[in-house]
């Protein structure tokens, strides 16, 4: 009977507290104590995140090798073909810098941007990425997120004060006004597909696309620049009677191995 | 006292594995080891140590979720709380494999409850996204139910090399 009394208490004083740092915390009392939790576990967060990618790829790459030992004697055989491909990479990634330089990527100064750390992924939702920044350190719902040389990987979605979720460009619920790097016009809209790949649809029949081609941000939508790059066109589907066509594009980047992003931020006046 | 900041530490780690750890995982991120270590607990401690770990995940994992606060409490509490009567009331041999059941209900009811949180949010202008029912999701809650029960499975026999009242679970004979 004690027993059942005592065991009563604690949960109406666990109860209670919970309830009292739930009130704190939308009265914003709490915000600095939350800060410290929160950036104490940010590095400790990445470095899980690095080893279980790490953890990932070791075992993929023990399959790996064990298939390879069988496909030996066909590698040999692919390796001509494979210098002249290598050859033919080395003068797309000259061209590549070259273009990125003539692009600007972060045009004028209207734009700054912020590091971020990939803390984890919300439980919930696939296709999402943590990151250790929030709305105390400027960052906005809408707000692109890229990594490397200004490939863009998605945007922010939902903000805290110390947190905030990156939607990536994979999944199906993300969109984003695309063109071609040979156009100046909004060519289609980007959308995810599955968390695997982005297709561009409502491209009008007029617009020149063909695989290959690099696809980049339009810079019509508010806060993203023009010219972040977004993945190569890996396939065109257009019919003729269709008033639009639509593509698919391969990302530039692994989306499962990120540890360190950047946030494109405008430039305060 | 030091028993329940044991509490919160166990609490707090978990939710860091789940986000940190598991997230970065291919098919493993669909373990949801929050909710089985819930029903676990639930299961071979009671529903009063299974009520506070229920709360205390709960609230460390609204840290790293934009829902609104408290969502995941209430959550937990209730598939905790319908779990317990369950247990008591129906499947009262307590037997692994009812266990197993449990966790197949649990996990469907976080699930959809989970679903239904984001949609209500949503259409009230709480949060500026839902989760979209598609193959991917479908192949998401199919995974998750299979590695609950890996991981179930797996928690029962650890604890019955170190839980001798358990052994009860398993109607071996003494």
């Amino acid at each position: 009977m004690l027993e059942k009394k005592k065991n009563r208490l604690i949960k109406i004083y666990f109860v209670a507290v919970i309830i009292l740092l739930i009130f704190l915390h939308l009265f914003k009392i709490l915000t600095l104590p939350e800060k410290y939790l929160l950036s104490f576990f940010t590095d400790w967060q990445n470095k899980s995140i690095s080893f279980a990618t790490r953890l990932k790829y070791s075992f993929i790459n023990f399959q790996e090798a064990q298939n390879l030992k069988k496909e030996n004697t066909l590698l040999k055989g692919q390796l001509d073909q494979l210098m002249y491909e290598n050859s033919q990479l080395n003068s797309y990634k000259s061209e590549n810098e070259k273009l990125r330089a003539l692009l600007n990527y972060l045009p004028g100064n209207e734009f700054d941007y912020l590091v971020v750390k990939i803390i984890g992924k919300d439980i919930n939702r696939a296709n999402t990425l943590l990151i250790n920044k929030g709305s105390a350190d400027g960052i906005k719902v809408g707000y692109p997120v890229i990594v490397d040389n200004g490939v863009i990987i998605g945007k922010i979605i939902e903000v805290q004060d110390h947190l905030a979720e990156v939607l990536l460009l994979t999944d199906k619920l993300s969109q984003l006004a695309i063109s071609s790097l040979n156009s100046n016009k909004t060519s289609g809209l980007a959308n995810g597909e599955y968390g695997l790949s982005i297709k561009i649809d409502l491209i009008p029949q007029d617009v020149e696309i063909k695989e290959g081609d690099i696809i980049i941000t339009s810079g019509k939508e508010e806060n993203i620049p023009r010219g972040l790059v977004i993945g190569k066109v890996n396939r065109v589907i257009s019919a003729a009677n269709e008033l639009f066509k639509s593509a698919t594009i391969n990302p530039l980047v692994d989306y499962e191995e990120l540890l360190i992003a950047s946030v494109i931020l405008p430039k305060k006046l | 006292m030091l028993k329940y900041i044991f509490f919160i530490l166990i609490s707090l780690i978990l939710v860091f594995i789940q986000i940190s750890f598991f997230g970065a995982l291919p098919i493993l991120a669909n373990l949801n080891i929050l909710l089985v270590f819930l029903i676990f607990i639930n299961i071979v401690f009671g529903f009063d140590t299974g009520f506070i770990f229920a709360l205390l995940i709960g609230f460390f994992l609204n840290l790293y979720s934009f829902l609104p606060w408290g969502t995941f409490i209430v959550i937990f509490l209730a598939i905790i709380w319908l779990l317990d009567f369950l247990y008591k009331n129906v499947f009262i041999n307590f037997s692994i494999y009812s266990n197993l059941i449990m966790v197949i209900i649990g996990t469907i009811l976080y699930v959809f409850s989970i679903l239904l949180a984001y949609f209500i949010f949503y259409l009230m202008g709480l949060i500026k996204i839902y989760i979209v029912i598609d193959k991917l999701f479908w192949q998401s809650f199919s995974y998750q139910i299979i590695l609950n029960l890996v991981l179930m499975s797996g928690l029962f026999y650890l604890a019955k090399l170190t839980i001798k009242r358990l052994n009860i679970v398993f109607l071996f004979k003494k």
